[in-house]
């Protein structure tokens, strides 16, 4: 106690040394903070910059004797390679976001469909039919026809072993039930696949040329639709807009010779035979000759209708707890009694479950039909379709960053923003939705939709698209999965080509969520847009060390977002910030010697009388001690706090300014005052026995 | 006679006068360091700026398609003006603002009169989406070949495996390949026919199936059979990014619209044959400015932290210099007393402090000029120069006016 009043009895001086070491407190604070900002920086700059490896299809070509063989799956080894690398080479792997899918009913949204997009030229590739797109689960059509054909009943080999099927065609009178995305077939022609398990089954239906009916189907395609755009990819128009189809010329009625020839050539050649030309019919300009299958496409629609859902959804039975030994054992089971009678039950509660209308003869109108009691099938039906009608795929991700699109730049978030890290973790119900979505249905950043959940049911459908995954089919044997919930928009991205079939593309229908935001079970894959491999930014060039031990060079293709070229830039900016901060230290150090020089050893007259007058070597110390910390506690602590108030400034002018905020971690300040302390306390005590030595030596000067 | 004076005072009172040249180098190298840091960065952000790619592609109006635009000849040439002597100013001036343009073009052809054929040009193989090896396809360039060729005017194609295999039947082991290149196209029904000879210089698997070349050559092709040609895809990198703001009044604005996700026409007076604009042009510079925003923050940071560093290093100069000198009352109390006027005494003292400051200060400034080779912050230096002479004259002021007795006693 004495030795701090010693301190009050030199007041200016006290405060003196309180003020250098509150400087130079300060003075480390704010150049710690500043490099903890720049960490902060370069840790948000790692994070921004997403390094993704690809897997291409390298290792799934074979050529052997001149062919050309693919496989759609990585050969054993790669499989190996990709399965390990996570765990075994974490230093590469920064991470490997995955991705879930699941369906949401969204009844304030509809869905956009494929044939309202502007023909596009988009890239397709023999083997991407994993990325194909299709209109599903918006097929389904409920359509008053009448019959115009009836075709003989057929058994394709194609088909399952108990389906036949009809081909109808009719024109339709009306349209009852159609997802509002196609163009509205009344007046069109309707062809039908109508499918039933026998010929008899198709026979007892007794449909009549010339009557009306109802039809229920799935698979809907509008072929009119189809051949425009197979025609624009030909080059015949550049719009899907601009066809006539007046300009088709039949065979018979072509007059230039040079065509006429070249079309008997190309018939030779036994590929479909061409039986009218659109464009002009001239060899010289740009004709496209179309077969019979083609022509019925125009100004038409195609329906698959079947008797029951067995066929529908392809079932069949397999009794869970039979293992399979060899063929003969297999055949012998299936032809057994007892399989055939646990088959037909199976059946008939598979067709009592999924059970859904088909076919129907109208008497009178359709209103009055679906009024009745029969029509109440159908009524069930339309609206276990119209879930389905206003369905999205819903993409669940850990960072939507780091989807494979968003990485390469052929979509990125143009209104709003991402997710942040506290709605990752929280599961925060909020969403991204694409800008045409959005456009198309009157939404905008800051609205809510309404999402209920519901999975794929496996009983009669699996998802094969790793890429474009769409919507499942609602099921309502299955029902939801989870309760209504709201999500926010919170950003709409925009793709450059939105509808594109490659290995890595989505819907823009897809909606993202966070991970955490859906309970329910996904769907997932390891291949496609479900899984990238994120590496560590700038470790492209290890990885493909390690590739090429592994004699796979080229199984991965990089996009960097560009980090590679500013990596030598940012290495520069953080190795001056790293400088600037050892020159703060530096500086802190003197400052700190200077004080040591003006307080502590300063005593050395005082000391040298303490010892004079007896004091033990510990009392001088102990002295020094107490003198020299009673000016470092209060100077580290003002230091502390003024270096703290200086970073919070600077940080809250630069958010300002910026437009970005950022925030430096509280236990900093705590650290650096009891570091500094811890500095002072040693350097002081050590100052003090120096003094009590030299006292002992030297006696009162 | 002062300066030998002066030394021989300093030298008495070694090692603890070293403590102020200490402080000037300490304080100048904090200083001439944090000048020299934001200098530095300030440069390593203007290189940033320019090495991020912002790519700037042509898009259909609501700008969710890039490919299949059929563009037409006037948006490619703006492109590529810079190649073309008889591109207008205005086109030059577009043309400038852009560095590495990129087209994709499409023709129909036939091979041996009979299949259709697909013939790609492309200036590089980011052209086309089908060719990346992560949308699998896999290309195998042929001896001495490679990419670049697709940036010549050769007549020379990548051709799918399949197509390759078939062609190594023939006589030249399947090194040339003849197209019958189609002309016309919608609203050119007069379009007429012209053979071209290619040498494959590649082959690739999975992919389109089309056979691909130089985009110089499909133009040149497109142009001498139809008088024009039409491009699936046009786009560049914008040359300089610190222009972008402006780059929309100064040229982008006068030919293309930004996307608007609504797909709303916009009336175009200036144009002859169009009374809207038919495409818009959508600049991807969302990673350039996310990545400049974060070092901008850090930059803005690092300067509002640089001046506080600045007053707190003056503040410990004044001190530093203040507390120094009060620590020589006693010696000057006797000077005093020895009869040395308080004038000289004064300005003995200024001198041997800044002195001191100064041979502080020099050094810094040669171990900054030796290992960082910059421009050192002089205002700060000479700020720090007065502060700590105000110190030292704030010290002396403050003796001066004390009583000489009590200073003796070193009450």
């Amino acid at each position: 106690m004495k030795s701090l009043r010693q301190l009050l009895r030199q007041p200016v001086k006290s405060l003196a040394g309180i003020l250098l070491l509150a400087l130079a407190g300060s003075l480390l604070c704010a150049n710690v903070g500043q490099y903890a900002t720049a960490v902060y920086t370069r840790r948000q700059l790692e994070e921004d910059y997403t390094t993704a490896a690809l897997t291409t299809d390298k290792f799934k070509w074979e050529i052997i004797d001149g062919g050309i063989r693919y496989y759609h799956t990585q050969p054993e080894k790669v499989q190996d390679f990709l399965s390990g690398i996570e765990t075994n080479r974490s230093d590469l792997i920064r991470r490997m976001d995955r991705l879930g899918l699941i369906s949401g009913y969204c009844p304030a949204v509809t869905p956009l469909n494929y044939v309202q997009a502007p023909y596009c030229g988009y890239t397709y590739s023999g083997n991407t039919s994993y990325a194909e797109i299709t209109n599903e689960p918006y097929t389904t059509a409920v359509l008053a026809v009448t019959l115009e054909e009836i075709g003989p009943v057929e058994y394709p080999q194609s088909a399952g072993p108990s389906q036949h099927t009809v081909s109808l065609v009719g024109r339709v009178d009306q349209t009852v039930y159609l997802q509002e995305g196609f163009q509205d077939p009344a007046g069109r022609t309707l062809r039908v696949t109508l499918v039933g398990e026998s010929g008899e089954e198709l026979a007892a239906l007794n449909l009549q040329v010339g009557g009306r009916y109802l039809v229920y189907g799935n698979n809907y395609h509008d072929t009119d639709w189809h051949l425009r755009r197979n025609l624009c990819a030909s080059d015949v128009a550049a719009s899907m807009d601009e066809f006539d189809w007046d300009k088709i010329t039949f065979l018979e009625d072509i007059e230039d010779e040079d065509l006429l020839e070249a079309i008997h050539h190309i018939n030779s050649l036994n590929v479909q035979e061409t039986v009218a030309v659109y464009g002009e019919a001239t060899y010289a300009a740009r004709s496209y000759c179309m077969s019979q299958s083609e022509l019925d496409m125009v100004n038409a629609s195609a329906l698959d209708v079947y008797l029951s859902p067995v066929q529908h959804y392809n079932y069949r039975y397999l009794d869970p707890d039979f293992t399979f030994h060899d063929a003969s054992e297999m055949i012998a089971y299936m032809e057994s009694e007892e399989y055939q009678e646990a088959a037909r039950a199976a059946i008939q509660e598979f067709n009592e479950r999924y059970g859904e209308p088909s076919i129907a003869h109208l008497d009178g109108t359709v209103e009055e039909f679906l009024a009745g009691q029969e029509g109440e099938l159908w009524k069930e039906a339309m609206e276990q379709a119209d879930i389905s009608n206003h369905a999205l795929p819903v993409l669940t991700t850990t960072r939507l960053e780091s989807v494979v699109q968003f990485v390469q730049g052929d979509a990125v978030v143009a209104q709003g923003r991402g997710f942040t890290e506290d709605e990752y973790s929280s599961g925060a119900r909020v969403c991204v939705l694409s800008e045409s979505l959005a456009t198309a249905n009157g939404l905008s950043v800051g609205d809510r939709i309404p999402l209920t959940l519901y999975c794929f049911d496996s009983t009669y459908e699996q998802p094969l698209n790793t890429a474009n995954p769409p919507a499942a089919r609602y099921s309502a044997a299955q029902g939801f999965a989870a309760p209504e919930e709201e999500y926010e928009i919170v950003g709409l991205y925009r793709q450059t080509n939105e509808w594109e079939m490659a290995a890595y593309d989505f819907l823009p229908n897809t909606v993202f969520v966070p991970a955490q935001a859906v309970t329910a079970d996904t769907w997932a894959s390891d291949s496609g847009i479900f899984q990238t491999i994120v590496l560590q930014n700038g470790t492209q060039e290890e990885m493909e060390a390690l590739l090429k031990e592994a004699e796979l060079e080229g199984l991965f293709a990089y996009y960097d977002q560009g980090y590679s070229k500013i990596a030598p830039q940012l290495d520069a900016y953080f190795k001056n910030v790293q400088i600037s901060l050892a020159a703060g230290v530096g500086a802190w150090v003197v400052i700190f010697l200077l004080f040591l020089f003006l307080f502590p050893l300063a005593q050395r007259k005082t000391a040298r009388r303490m010892w004079a007058l007896g004091a033990r070597p510990g009392q001088i110390t102990g002295h020094v001690l107490a003198s020299g910390m009673g000016l470092a506690v209060p100077g580290t602590v003002l230091g502390g706090l003024l270096g703290y108030a200086f970073l919070q400034n600077a940080l809250k002018q630069a958010a300002a300014e910026t437009q970005l905020a950022l925030s430096v971690e509280p236990w900093i300040v705590p650290m650096l005052i009891g570091v500094q302390m811890g500095c002072c306390l040693a350097a002081t005590a050590l100052c003090g026995v120096l003094l009590a030595r030299q006292g002992a030596g030297k006696g009162v000067a | 006679m002062f300066v030998p004076y002066l030394w021989t005072l300093i030298r008495r009172k070694m090692p603890g006068i070293l403590i102020i040249p200490l402080t000037g180098l300490a304080a100048g190298c904090l200083l001439c360091v944090i000048h020299g840091a934001e200098l530095k960065n300030s440069r390593e952000l203007v290189a940033v700026y320019d090495r991020i790619d912002v790519p700037c592609t042509v898009t259909s109006l609501t700008g969710t398609q890039t490919d299949g635009l059929a563009l037409p000849s006037w948006v490619t040439e703006l492109f590529f003006a810079d190649e073309n002597p008889d591109a207008s100013e205005a086109e030059r001036a577009f043309s400038a603002c852009f560095r590495n343009p990129w087209a994709k073009s499409t023709l129909r052809t036939t091979l041996d009169g009979v299949t259709n054929v697909s013939l790609v040009g492309i200036t590089g193989l980011e052209a086309d989406k089908s060719l990346r090896a992560e949308n699998g396809c896999e290309i195998t360039w042929l001896e001495p070949y490679g990419e670049e060729i697709l940036k010549t005017g050769q007549f020379a194609c990548l051709v799918p495996q399949a197509m390759w295999e078939s062609l190594s039947e023939g006589a030249d082991g399947g090194r040339q390949l003849t197209l019958c290149v189609l002309g016309g196209g919608p609203g050119f029904p007069e379009g007429e026919s012209q053979d071209a000879s290619f040498t494959v210089v590649g082959t690739y698997l999975g992919g389109s199936g089309s056979v691909y070349c130089p985009w110089a050559v499909v133009r040149e092709l497109s142009e001498s059979i139809s008088g024009y040609i039409l491009s699936d895809g046009a786009g560049a990198f914008i040359r300089n990014n610190r222009e972008l703001d402006s780059f929309w009044d100064s040229a982008a604005g006068k030919y293309f619209v930004p996307p608007d996700p609504s797909g709303t026409q916009v009336p175009w007076e200036e144009s002859g044959p169009y009374t809207y604009y038919p495409f818009a042009l959508f600049i991807n510079d969302s990673t350039l400015r996310q990545t400049i925003a974060v070092l901008e923050r850090n930059q803005y940071i690092l300067h509002i932290l640089s001046l506080v560093v600045l007053l707190l290093a003056l503040a410990v100069g004044f001190m530093t210099s203040f507390l120094l000198l009060h620590r020589r009352e006693k010696e000057l109390a006797l000077q005093c007393v020895l009869g040395v006027p308080k004038r000289a005494m004064f300005f003995s003292a200024m001198a041997e402090q800044l002195a001191l400051i100064l041979a502080g200060l020099i050094l810094s400034l040669a171990g900054y000029a030796v290992l960082a080779k910059e421009i050192p912050p002089w205002a700060y230096l000479g700020i720090y120069m007065v502060t700590d002479g105000l110190g030292a004259a704030a010290a002396m002021g403050a003796f001066l006016r004390r009583d000489l007795t009590a200073a003796l006693k070193g009450e």
